[in-house]
Parts: structure tokens; C-alpha cells; sequence
């Protein structure tokens, strides 16, 4: 059966929510991300694309390509909030959604052809719902597979729609520089363009047992992908399996304290991301690396399913002075864990100890006050101590 | 001592008792049923040292003691071989001391060797304390639609057993396991105006769900000692105390509520079995989504999803919650009526369901 996929992709998300509610920033080129030493682009607004500004940019590089832009600190809750409005749409219009990210789907329309009509027309009426909904807009690409859905959602953005023909599809794919096929990075791309492999072209040109025997299982993908063939199922629950957070030291920290105050911060920093992503976790993961690159793991799982930081915090802590009483050495890298994360608070109860609710009180307003003003608004003091 | 009894009585005698028979490697004589008569009765006794039941051999006029007096025998083997044996008459002689039970019945004889008698420990008593009267079929209904809801687990509170409370003429059950509470009252006959309020084990409970008679027995209610106590004319369970206090459970019954549904029991019932199907084992959850036209129940994991739509009468705003269907069901169970009221009162209030004197309470599972 001819499969029928959509990618969906939205607009510079995190930039039009902000020149959604902030009316002065429309039409002025806009960056999102921490306007700080290090702080790096979450997206740019297509004003500030067209100075070169592009996301994962240092900020203060794109500063520089564009010094009148708008630096906006991000509002996670807001996105949040917008995203499950859009997926609501994408789950109303097809039987199986993938999400890719906050802002970005598979949708298959496989065989709904006699009851949705149209996949197309779908399309159309789908960016159309997202625009009156959330006053935000989508690019989407159609296609029979989620390889060239992809690639299509990417040919016409802003606010366009892109369908992929089968008898135009080789002439779309043979001029693409072959970094833009799934799976071939930077390095990637460097081994092969010294092979002479620029473009998907060039990839289609060669026989699929040359390029298997000199780049392997690359080489299949490099045989199949430059003709468009892609297999993949969309599939559904492509959900985040755990959150984590890890730091590699410049030097090797000696001291047990120092190691513990930063497990610490990044306990409370995951505790804060599952309350944004209204997920709770099961395991605390502990990771340590020290002396000629050991590296080990300890892990404890919690009673009930928890997002609160200091059950994270204590558990993370416990976890790292076991290792530290019997086995310390000179810490490379330490980092916090959690995983067999669950939607939602979960079954909640009738009779509530006041300490977990005081911890959960305690909880918000931190959450509330960094979403307002930034993460480094307020942090605890050393807790447990 | 020798007795002989038709087979029925005694066997039925024994498997009321055989569930307080203490488990293996206690003690021997723990494994036992003490068999006692006088000159016109026979009574059984067991303990698992936390409840101790004891019933009588009834009726006696299929009963005749030859020689009173005291045995005590293996209570499995004794269930087992009784179990085995025709209808009719049974004979039972206990020699003191060989400490050997002689047991025949058709043409069948056994001979079971039985530990000390002496060594049998003593059932505590709750001394003279004053008693409350209940019928047996009000305080059956009671067990049955509250003990459900008691905690499996070990658990902060002491949740482990049912609260028995008696003000006046009431009498309430409750039981709660922290995610949904059932609560059950009737009236009793309480001429000393007795005030009682204990947490019994909630086996002691099921314990006298399984020995009560007809509907219309009296069974007397008394706490002192420490202990727990309700007996009938041919059965006396006595249980201990469970340790530590009850939460306060009034407090989290909501008195009025601000959304109300009716729905048909049975239909949300099977509605409700069918979306637990595809409901993952780590996270049970089924949706509820009322609208002016009716009611959406639906379930979805990685595995798979479902959707149903069922007739209820709702005019309220569209409202989603979300339930551990298990927690529902059970108190579905229980109700009788065709159509049940669910009440709430927005989002993470509880549940309600109430039915005459029953309140059932169940939180919410976090659509969040």
C-alpha cells in the first residue's frame, strides 16, 4: 500500500510564540536563548535568519551578525503550553503522530484516503486549524515516507506546504548536498565528499555494492535514501525514555564537596525539567567518571513515580556518598539521572503528609519564579546539609 | 473424649476456623484446631495468634457426645481427611494418652497423631466490656462493601485494617487504602450506649464475612483488652487491635459537590473493564470526559489505545478526569442500583459515589 506521510513542522517556534504575545518584537528579528557568556540560539525569528543567525549559534555570535536583535530569555512554560495545543490538532487528524520534538511531528494518513479525503486537502485544513488556534504557523511536507516528508516540510518555510511527486522526486533530490540525508553528519559528510560524493546525485550514481563495500551500512542507507526509499514506521510513544544532566571538569576535582554541590545543582535542574515536561521518574541515576576514563553508574529506583527535588536531590546524594565513602577518586564527570519516566502526577492521594506538600509548595514557586526571571533567578541553598 | 456427628457439620465447622490455623514453622501445636465438648456441645478453636475463632459443632441434635473432654489435632489433615469422607455419620475418639485421634466414617478409619493439648495457647478475652448488637446480614453488607478498600501494603497510616465506630444507635465502617476510602453505616442495637472506635485486622473481618449464619443473627460486638470481639450463638471471633492511629477521614469526604453525572452501572462497568485492557501496568489510567452528550471513557499506553462512548446524564461544563479503573470497579461491584451518581468537584478533587448509607471516595489519577 502507497503510504502517505506529513511532516509538520512549525515556524521558528519559540520565536513567533514571542512575537505572538509581544507585539513589538513582530517584524524585528528575534533571538531566543540566555543572553549570557554562553548562552546559545534556541531559535531565531526568520528576520534574524536573514542576517545569518541560525539555532545552536552561540548568542554572542549572533549578536554580532546582528546587533539590533532582540534577545528574548524563553519562556519554556508558554512553549509547553502551545505545544500541547498543536499536538491536540495533530492528534485530532491522524490515527498515529510521532513527535519529534516540542514543535515538530510525524503524521501517517496511511489508507485514511475514503474517510479523511484528500491527504493534501488534510494538509491544507490542518495548517489552517493550527493558524486559528494558536495564531502560529506550520510548514509541512507530504510525502510517502517519513525521509522525504521531512525533506519536503524543509522546501518551503515559512508558513508553506510541500508535496513530494514521484515524478519529479529524483530531480528534487539529485542537487541536494548529501548533509542533508539523515544520518551523515559533518564528518560523515567530509569522507565523502573527499570520495567525491557531493550531492545526492552523486550517491545515486554509484552501484550499491561500491557503496556498501566502502561505507558499509552508511553505504545501504546512501543507496537507499538518495532514490527516496525509506521503510521506517511512524511510530507513536517517541517520548523522552529519560532527562539528564552531566558536567566534564577541566580538571579533576579532588575535593568530595565540590563534586556533591554540583550533583546537587543538577539534581534540582533535572527535578525542574520533569515538572516541566509534567513527567515523574522512577530511577535516580547517579553517573561518575574518574581516573583513566572508568566511568560507573548507580542507580536507585523510588518508592512511587517522583518530580520533586528534593526526593531527587537526596536520592542522587545518597547514591554518590556510598560511592564517595568507600571508593573516592578525583572526579572527571559527574552527572544526575532519571529514567522510566511516566506522564502525569499519577494516582493521587487522599491523605497527603504536609512535608511532601510544603516540598511540592516549594517546588512551584521555584519553578515560577525561574520561568519569570531565568534560571539563575534563585537556586537553593546546599540542600540536606 | 468421643463424639460421633454427621460429617457435614463437622467438616464445615473446621474450614470456618481454618483460615486463623497459624501458617507452618510456628509451632506445631499452632498448626492445630482444638476440639472441646461438654456434655451437650462441641466446639472447635483456632488461632493465628493476631485473631482466634471458635465455633460451635451445630446442631446438636445430630450431635452425641459419648465422653467430654479435649483434643487437639493437625487442622490441614483433619480438613483433608474430612473432605475425603462420605456423607453421613462420623466418629471421633481421642485417646489422652496416646495423643491419638481415632476417626472413622463409611468404612473408612484414621488414626492422627495430635501434639500436647496443653501447649494449645489461650485465646485473650476482651474481659466485661459492654456489647452492641448488629444483625448479621447488616454487618455483612458492611464487610463486603468496605473491605475492598483497606491497604494491601504496609502502609504510613494505619491502613491495614477497617475502623469500627459505634456513636448511638450507628455503626460505621471504614476502610481506606489512601487513594480511595469506603465508608458504610447502618444502625445497631446499643441499649448501654457504648461508644466504640478501634481498627480491627481486616482478616478478622473477612474472617466472620465467612462464619456468619442467616441474615437475621444477632451478632454482639465488643472491644476491651486491647482486643476485638464479636460473637453469634455458634461462633466468637476475637481479634487484636491494630496499632496506631486512623487518618481523618471525614475530612476528605466532600459534603457537596459541584458536578454530578449519572451513568448506568452495568454499562460503565463493562465500559470500564474493557478500556482496563489496554491500560499500561505502571501507569493505570482511564479517562472520563463528560460533555453535554454524554460520556467518553478511554484508555491508551504505548500498546495501544480505546474509546467508548456511553450514555449519562451530565449538564454540567465539559469536564476530563482521569481514574484508575480497578478503583472504580470495585466500588461498582458493590452498588446495587441501576444507575449510579458520580459527583466531583473540578480538577484533582476527589470522586464520590454514594448510595444510601455508602460513600465510596477515590482520587484522581493526574491527567497532567
Amino acid at each position: 500500500m502507497e503510504r502517505v506521510i506529513l511532516h509538520v513542522d512549525m515556524d521558528a517556534f519559540y520565536a513567533s510564540v514571542e512575537q505572538r504575545d509581544f507585539p513589538e518584537l513582530r517584524g524585528r528579528p528575534v533571538l531566543v536563548g540566555h543572553d549570557g557568556r554562553r548562552g546559545v540560539v534556541a531559535a531565531a525569528s526568520y528576520e534574524a535568519r536573514t542576517f545569518g543567525c541560525r539555532s545552536a549559534m552561540p548568542i554572542s555570535v549572533a549578536k554580532r551578525l546582528c546587533p539590533h536583535a532582540v534577545i528574548q530569555p524563553g519562556r519554556m512554560q508558554a512553549y509547553v503550553r502551545e505545544s500541547k495545543r498543536i499536538f491536540e490538532i495533530f492528534e485530532d487528524t491522524a490515527p498515529v503522530v510521532e513527535p519529534l520534538s516540542i514543535d515538530e511531528a510525524f503524521l501517517d494518513l496511511s489508507g485514511t484516503q475514503r474517510l479523511l479525503g484528500d491527504p493534501v486537502e488534510v494538509a491544507r485544513d490542518l495548517r489552517r486549524r493550527v493558524r486559528a488556534k494558536t495564531d502560529l504557523t506550520a510548514s509541512i511536507g507530504v510525502a510517502p515516507n517519513k525521509f522525504l516528508a521531512k525533506l519536503a516540510s524543509d522546501m518551503d518555510k515559512p508558513d508553506g506546504l510541500t508535496v513530494m511527486r514521484p515524478e519529479t522526486l529524483l530531480a528534487t533530490l539529485d542537487p541536494l548536498p548529501i548533509r542533508r540525508m539523515w544520518g551523515v553528519g559533518p564528518a560523515a559528510a567530509e569522507r565523502l565528499g573527499a570520495a567525491g560524493v557531493h550531492t545526492f546525485g552523486d550517491a545515486r550514481a554509484m552501484e550499491r555494492a561500491d557503496l556498501e563495500r566502502r561505507w558499509g551500512r552508511l553505504g545501504t542507507a546512501l543507496y537507499r535514501l538518495s532514490r527516496g526509499l525509506d521503510e521506517r514506521p511512524v511510530q507513536r510513544d517517541g517520548g523522552a525514555k529519560s532527562i539528564s544532566q552531566e558536567c566534564t571538569f577541566g580538571v579533576d576535582l579532588e575535593d568530595p564537596q565540590a563534586v556533591r554541590d554540583v550533583l546537587i545543582r543538577q539534581a534540582e535542574n533535572v527535578a525542574g525539567r520533569l515538572r516541566r515536561h509534567s513527567l515523574r521518574a522512577r530511577t535516580v541515576t547517579v553517573k561518575i567518571r574518574f581516573g583513566f576514563f572508568e566511568t560507573i553508574t548507580r542507580s536507585h529506583t523510588l518508592a512511587r513515580p517522583s518530580d520533586a527535588t528534593r526526593e531527587i536531590q537526596t536520592t542522587a546524594r545518597e547514591l554518590f556518598d556510598t560511592w564517595a565513602a568507600r571508593d573516592f577518586q578525583p572526579v572527571r564527570l559527574i552527572g544526575v539521572g532519571s529514567g522510566r519516566l511516566q506522564e502525569g502526577a499519577g494516582q493521587l492521594g487522599l491523605f497527603e503528609a504536609p512535608a511532601d506538600v510544603r516540598d511540592r509548595r516549594l517546588d512551584a514557586l521555584v519553578d515560577g519564579i525561574r520561568g519569570r526571571f531565568g534560571k539563575d533567578a534563585i537556586q537553593r541553598g546546599k540542600a540536606g546539609d | 473424649m468421643r463424639f460421633s456427628c454427621e460429617r457435614d457439620d463437622l467438616y464445615k465447622a473446621v474450614q470456618g476456623v481454618l483460615g486463623v490455623v497459624a501458617s507452618k514453622g510456628v509451632h506445631p501445636v499452632y498448626e492445630c484446631v482444638q476440639i472441646t465438648s461438654d456434655a451437650d456441645t462441641l466446639t472447635l478453636q483456632a488461632t493465628d495468634l493476631e485473631i482466634g475463632m471458635n465455633i460451635r459443632v451445630g446442631p446438636t441434635d445430630r450431635l452425641v457426645i459419648d465422653r467430654p473432654g479435649t483434643s487437639v489435632v493437625p487442622a490441614q489433615r483433619l480438613a483433608a481427611i474430612l473432605r475425603e469422607l462420605p456423607k453421613g455419620p462420623v466418629s471421633f475418639d481421642w485417646d489422652a494418652d496416646r495423643r491419638e485421634c481415632k476417626l472413622q466414617g463409611g468404612n473408612a478409619r484414621f488414626k492422627i497423631q495430635g501434639p500436647s493439648p496443653e501447649d494449645f495457647p489461650e485465646i485473650p478475652d476482651v474481659g466485661g466490656a459492654e456489647e452492641v448488637a448488629v444483625s448479621a446480614g447488616s454487618l455483612r453488607r458492611m464487610i463486603k462493601r468496605t473491605a475492598f478498600a483497606a491497604a494491601k501494603e504496609r502502609m504510613r497510616y494505619a491502613l491495614n485494617g477497617l475502623l469500627i465506630q459505634v456513636t448511638g444507635d450507628s455503626i460505621e465502617l471504614v476502610a481506606t487504602d489512601g487513594r480511595r476510602l469506603a465508608l458504610e453505616r447502618d444502625t445497631c442495637n446499643n441499649p448501654g450506649e457504648t461508644e466504640l472506635r478501634a481498627i480491627v485486622p481486616t482478616k478478622g473481618f473477612q474472617q466472620l464475612d465467612k462464619g456468619l449464619g442467616g441474615p437475621e443473627e444477632t451478632v454482639w460486638l465488643s472491644i476491651g483488652n486491647n482486643h476485638f470481639r464479636a460473637r453469634t450463638g455458634a461462633l466468637t471471633m476475637v481479634s487484636r487491635l491494630v496499632e496506631g492511629s486512623f487518618p481523618s477521614y471525614q475530612d476528605v469526604v466532600p459534603e457537596a459537590c459541584t458536578h454530578s453525572a449519572m451513568i448506568s452501572r452495568e454499562v460503565l462497568h463493562s465500559a470500564l473493564r474493557r478500556m482496563s485492557l489496554v491500560t499500561s501496568r505502571d501507569a493505570q489510567c482511564v479517562r472520563l470526559a463528560f460533555t453535554a452528550d454524554g460520556l467518553t471513557v478511554s484508555a491508551r499506553s504505548a500498546d495501544g489505545s480505546a474509546e467508548e462512548r456511553i450514555a449519562c446524564g451530565y449538564d454540567g461544563s465539559d469536564e476530563v478526569l482521569g481514574f484508575n479503573p480497578e478503583f472504580i470497579l470495585d466500588a461498582l461491584g458493590v452498588v446495587t442500583s441501576d444507575d449510579i451518581s458520580l459527583e466531583w468537584n473540578g480538577k484533582g478533587s476527589p470522586g464520590k459515589i454514594t448510595e444510601g448509607s455508602y460513600t465510596y471516595v477515590v482520587m484522581p489519577v493526574s491527567l497532567e
